[in-house]
């Protein structure tokens, strides 16, 4: 019924089209309706490997919905009907015969609230390879779950209590523990909710520098209501406003010269 | 608005008083609410203390010691020496009747009950213990009627003559003559007035009314003997002497070796008939006063005096009544015994569980994780919420009809007619567990709905995100964090199941079982069925009994429900 709503045409937007030769994600035409309310209206988008992609914009303007786009995660959700391609690597992800486990495995997600299982912190983040059948030996699993954890720059504040309840950590390391259990099936890409939202100034930081050093292996893209969180981590930035893309561009360009009224006015705080 | 407004604000009159108010409402309810659990709390112990106290008694049973030279593969032999033991001790009586009211003591079933048996002396005789019936065992208890018991110095003048002091008893007899007398002239004196005077009026009305005139002679007939009965009564209590009618209280004069009855009485002697023995010493008496009339307790003089002489003979012993959980139904409460209840409850509880549990959380998790959130999924949750308001008897009906009896089914105006179902026997608890299945169902469905509900999505989305298939985010994630509630509802769902009497009276799991149940496919009884069974039953004695039951049935449902609190609380720490 709504697939009806969704519209197929090219879409217009504004700004320079930075030149991305290897996109890492494509977007084309994609549009998201949850019953007969349009989320997203007809983006296309290219994302770059090996760099950070924000997507800002006023609240309730599609970018979490977009982001779960790219690995199937708004099937989850009930009466979501999603329009268009998304291609990753240039395979259309959206087909039928592609199964969203293995979507999922190669793009991770970390969400708004830390959720971690209420389980050890070693079998959350060895959860994945475990149900990927990833670890061939025990020895191999403790590795990977080190090597994660490690990388999520949790590794010394918890190697002596590895069999602690995740649930029993400060917000800032559930959230890299959740980092890590995204990173422990080693994907491609890791899509971001407002991973910092929910965390105190200083957990933000070690986060965001978190992303920084994630950022030289992985396609990173990361939803943010904070203008300045945008700008320190971020390489490119891409706006939405009621579900359409109105701008996007390299950070840099985007924060010092937008070409868009609508951009202009939300990074300097007089919109959204 | 300043703050200094506001701050004046709080100060001026109207708004204390609401304040005060305010407070005054909190107050009231909080004391609302401490009386109402105070209240359920005190109805909560009576209702336990009640039961606990009507059931004390029947833990432990008294049994009547005696030697016996029979062997023990011939009960019918132990039972006829037991009960010439008993004949022997009063002096082993020639009337038919006193004979038939000695033996009656003994339980009439106890031949099949194979007593306890100890060995004395292993070549002649051994010391067997035989249970004693029931009426016999509740008033060595002393709960069968109030006996008063009075110290007098007595000397025997003739075999049947006893002189003493007996004014004490004289007063307590007329104290209660008195009261017989009043509600004497209450009820029958007056109504037989009332009638005499009626049908004087009628006479007056139609004087040659034939039929009238009698009836009005007969009722002042009626009317002169009951006025010459209580001026008998009257006289009685005036002159002090006594004829004790079986309308009486008893009066048994227990005598250093045997058990009198009083029939005349004054104040200085007594005119007895011997029950035991006779009047041989000449010692102090004690009198018994024993309120009920004999034409209102089941156990004559005689039983009772043959009881007390047991007891004096150290003839009796009080043992723990192990028959009571190990014995199967008995229509003598002596030999009564829950175990059959019992075993046909757990049988019951097994097939529910295995029907109930899995089905139900099957169905919780489809319509939980799965169903689309349609018109449909819609329709089937509205009705397991009705299902589990429907009242149990319907589930019976139900079962009765479909697994028992069948269905018949037939096409208007054809030959065409089919059956569906039967073919279960009735009783079985196969068939009970069938139908106590489906109507534990829907509370497991619903609490165990309500446990997934409680898992926060993040869970089920972290789990996603990172690749689970949705089965593997239900078993790895959601169960187990729901798996508590779960539990907790099945449980609670089963617990109820083992109380429900009305579905299982109706299929059949009501009729009276002497023997244990064999399996899911024969006939057997519920735990709260026999309660049922137990409590429909006349005698005195099965009243603590039926308490015992119902304490055994508490118990096990606390079990359950502290099984269920305990895995709770054990799945919850983590």
């Amino acid at each position: 019924m709504s697939d009806a709503i969704l519209p197929t045409a090219e879409p217009a937007f504004r700004g320079e089209a930075e030149d991305i030769t290897q996109p890492k994600i494509s977007l084309r035409n994609v549009s998201v309706a949850y019953g007969d309310n349009l989320a997203i209206n007809n983006v296309s988008l290219d994302i770059a490997d090996n760099a950070v992609t924000a997507l800002i914009g006023p609240s309730g303007c599609g970018k979490s919905t977009l982001l779960k786009c790219m690995n199937r995660m708004n099937e989850t959700i009930e009466n979501c009907h999603v329009a268009g391609r998304v291609l990753l690597d240039g395979e259309d992800i959206m087909a039928k015969d592609v199964d969203p486990v293995v979507i999922r495995a190669r793009v991770g997600m970390v969400f708004q609230e830390p959720n971690p299982f209420p389980k050890t912190i070693f079998d959350n983040v060895a959860y994945g390879p475990r149900i990927h059948g990833f670890a061939e030996s025990k020895n191999q699993l403790e590795q990977i779950v080190q090597t994660s954890l490690m990388r999520a720059g949790l590794w010394d504040e918890v190697k002596d209590g590895l069999h602690r309840p995740g649930t029993s950590l400060s917000g800032g390391q559930q959230q890299r523990l959740v980092i890590a259990r995204a990173i422990a099936v080693n994907p491609e890409v890791i899509l971001m909710d407002e991973p910092c939202s929910a965390l105190d100034p200083i957990a933000t930081a070690r986060i965001e520098e978190l992303i920084d050093e994630l950022r030289q292996n992985y396609c990173i893209v990361i939803v943010t209501h904070s203008m300045s969180q945008a700008a320190r981590i971020s390489q490119y930035t891409t706006f939405l406003d009621r579900g359409r893309l109105i701008e996007r561009g390299t950070t840099e360009q985007i924060f010092t010269r937008p070409q868009d009224r609508r951009t202009h006015e939300y990074i300097t705080g007089r919109y959204g | 608005m300043q703050v200094s407004d506001v701050l004046e604000m709080t100060r001026n009159d109207r708004f204390q008083k609401r304040l005060r108010q305010r407070r005054r409402t909190d107050n009231v309810f909080r004391f609302l609410g401490i009386g109402a659990v105070g209240v359920s709390l005190i109805l909560l112990i009576v209702l336990l203390a009640s039961i606990f106290l009507e059931a004390r008694s029947a833990v432990t049973r008294n049994m009547i010691l005696a030697n016996s030279s029979a062997s023990s593969d011939v009960p019918e032999e132990l039972y006829r020496d037991v009960r010439q033991a008993l004949l022997d001790l009063v002096g082993d009586p020639e009337e038919r009747d006193s004979r038939l009211q000695i033996s009656r003591l003994v339980s009439q079933l106890a031949v099949s009950d194979v007593p306890d048996t100890h060995a004395d002396d292993a070549e002649t005789s051994r010391r067997v213990e035989v249970a004693l019936s029931d009426d016999a065992d509740l008033y060595l208890k002393g709960m069968l009627f109030e006996v008063r018991k009075l110290k007098v110095k007595t000397t025997p003048l003739s075999d049947t003559v006893l002189a003493g002091d007996f004014s004490q008893t004289i007063r307590r007899l007329a104290n209660w003559r008195r009261q017989e007398l009043a509600r004497f002239e209450r009820q029958e004196l007056r109504s037989s007035t009332r009638a005499v005077m009626e049908l004087q009026g009628e006479v007056e009305n139609a004087p040659d009314d034939l039929m009238v005139r009698q009836r009005l002679a007969a009722a002042q007939e009626r009317l002169s003997r009951l006025e010459a009965e209580r001026d008998r009564i009257l006289q009685e209590i005036e002159t002090r002497k006594f004829r004790l009618t079986i309308m009486d209280p008893a009066v048994l004069i227990r005598t250093p070796n045997g058990y009198v009855r009083v029939v005349d009485l004054s104040e200085d002697r007594v005119q007895v008939d011997p029950l035991i023995s006779g009047l041989t010493a000449r010692s102090s008496s004690q009198i018994e006063l024993i309120r009920a009339p004999i034409a209102r307790r089941s156990l004559t003089d005689l039983q009772i005096a043959t009881l007390e002489e047991l007891r004096r003979k150290e003839m009796v012993v009080s043992r723990l009544n192990l028959n009571f959980m190990a014995g199967a139904d008995s229509s003598e409460a002596e030999l009564a015994g829950l175990l059959s209840g019992l075993i046909g409850s757990v049988l019951l509880m097994l097939v529910t569980m295995v029907l109930a549990v899995p089905v139900g959380i099957a169905a919780a998790i489809y319509l939980e994780e799965f169903a689309p959130r349609n018109a449909f999924t819609k329709f089937v949750q509205i009705n397991i919420n009705n299902l589990a308001a429907v009242p149990s008897i319907v589930f019976g009906l139900l079962g009765a009809a479909v697994l028992v009896n069948g269905v018949e089914l037939g096409i208007p105006f054809t030959s065409v007619n089919f059956s569906i179902g039967g073919g279960m026997g009735r009783g079985w608890p196969l068939v009970g567990g069938i139908v106590l299945a489906l109507m534990t169902l829907p509370t497991i469905v619903i609490a165990s709905r309500a446990a997934l509900a409680s898992v926060p999505n993040s869970i089920r989305q972290g789990a996603l995100a990172i690749g689970a298939s949705r089965l593997q985010t239900i078993q790895h994630h959601v169960l187990p964090m729901a798996g508590p509630g779960i539990l907790t509802g099945s449980i609670i769902g089963l617990a109820q199941a083992l109380g429900e009497t009305a579905p299982l009276l109706l299929i059949g799991m009501v009729a009276f079982l002497g023997d244990m149940p064999n399996g899911v496919t024969d006939r057997a009884t519920a735990l709260p069925v026999l309660i049922f069974q137990w409590s429909t039953r006349a005698e005195r004695a099965w009243e603590p009994l039926t308490s015992a039951a119902i304490v055994v049935l508490l118990a096990l449902m606390l079990l359950f429900n502290g099984l269920a609190v305990w895995l709770r609380m054990r799945y919850e720490k983590k």
